[in-house]
């Protein structure tokens, strides 16, 4: 099944008439954003991974009982149910997001930058590190919007709506979130624009 | 442009979220503007930290998940 001119919606569609096909379709193509969403929110891989297979089976059971009527808005309406499961998991295991310092080099995508030295692309590569420890270090709200936007690519009115907030309040978080990594950039000296 | 470009109108920017009219001002304004540059070069970087750490969910999840999907039944409408 050729699956990049299908929309989300036509694959829930074909999926309800049987073809399972187009369900690992919808699942290749958004298993990513949800999965690097959630373990962004959650900080923890193991509970992202739990949090990730509750969401996709209650997605199937909610598709199959025909509470799916959101057209093709359908990474908004799962990452809302992403997002619900991984605060009743925490919630539920009174667990508190982790710190975690370090991810190991080899999770890196190597960005592809011609006219770059091999030395350029390392100091950026760790700048990029440490931008990305000091994400993971920011207050749950603002780590929540910030990586909703940024990675996951949801306009802030559709993070408002998962949020159960307003745009201006996502708005606000986002900008405290910056501010907050200016400053972590100005305490540890390290070149953040 | 009557008023002052703030740094929510850049962060909206930024995400092509920004009306029409104030995304062109910020557009022809951008290259004497170094103060806005390091704001949107900050934006930039956050996207390209969060993508470069990009990661998916096991290959055992996606399996059971699939097989899920195949084997619910389909209910009574």
């Amino acid at each position: 099944m050729a699956n990049t001119s299908i929309t989300d919606g036509v694959l829930i569609k074909r999926y309800l008439e049987g073809n399972v096909a187009a369900f690992e379709i919808l699942v290749n193509r958004h298993k990513d954003r949800i999965y690097g969403s959630v373990l962004n929110i959650v900080n923890d891989t193991y509970l992202a991974e739990d949090i990730f297979q509750e969401t996709f089976i209650k997605i199937i059971h909610n598709i199959k009982k025909g509470s799916y009527n959101h057209e093709d808005k359908f990474l908004p309406w799962a990452l809302r149910i992403a997002r619900n499961m991984a605060i009743d998991n925490l919630r539920r295991k009174k667990r508190m997001p982790n710190v975690v310092t370090s991810d190991g080099s080899d999770l890196f995508e190597t960005l592809l930058i011609a006219d770059k030295s091999q030395e350029d692309i390392r100091i950026e590569q760790e700048e990029h590190a440490e931008l990305y420890r000091w994400i993971r270090l920011l207050p749950e709200e603002q780590r929540e919007v910030l990586v909703l936007r940024s990675y996951a690519d949801l306009s802030f009115k559709e993070i408002a709506a998962i949020t159960d907030t307003n745009i201006n309040t996502c708005i606000g978080r986002m900008h405290y979130a910056l501010t907050n990594l200016r400053k972590l950039s100005e305490k540890n000296s390290v070149r953040v624009k | 442009m009557d008023r002052i470009i703030t740094e929510n109108d850049l962060l909206l920017y930024h995400y092509k979220e920004v009306d029409t009219d104030i995304h062109q001002y910020i557009t022809s304004e951008l290259p004497s503007r170094t103060d806005w540059m390091d704001y949107l070069g900050l934006l930039t970087q956050i996207d390209l930290s969060l993508t470069q750490h990009r990661k998916g969910p096991a290959p055992t999840t996606l399996k059971i998940i699939l097989e899920q999907s195949q084997h619910q039944e389909n209910p009574t409408f």
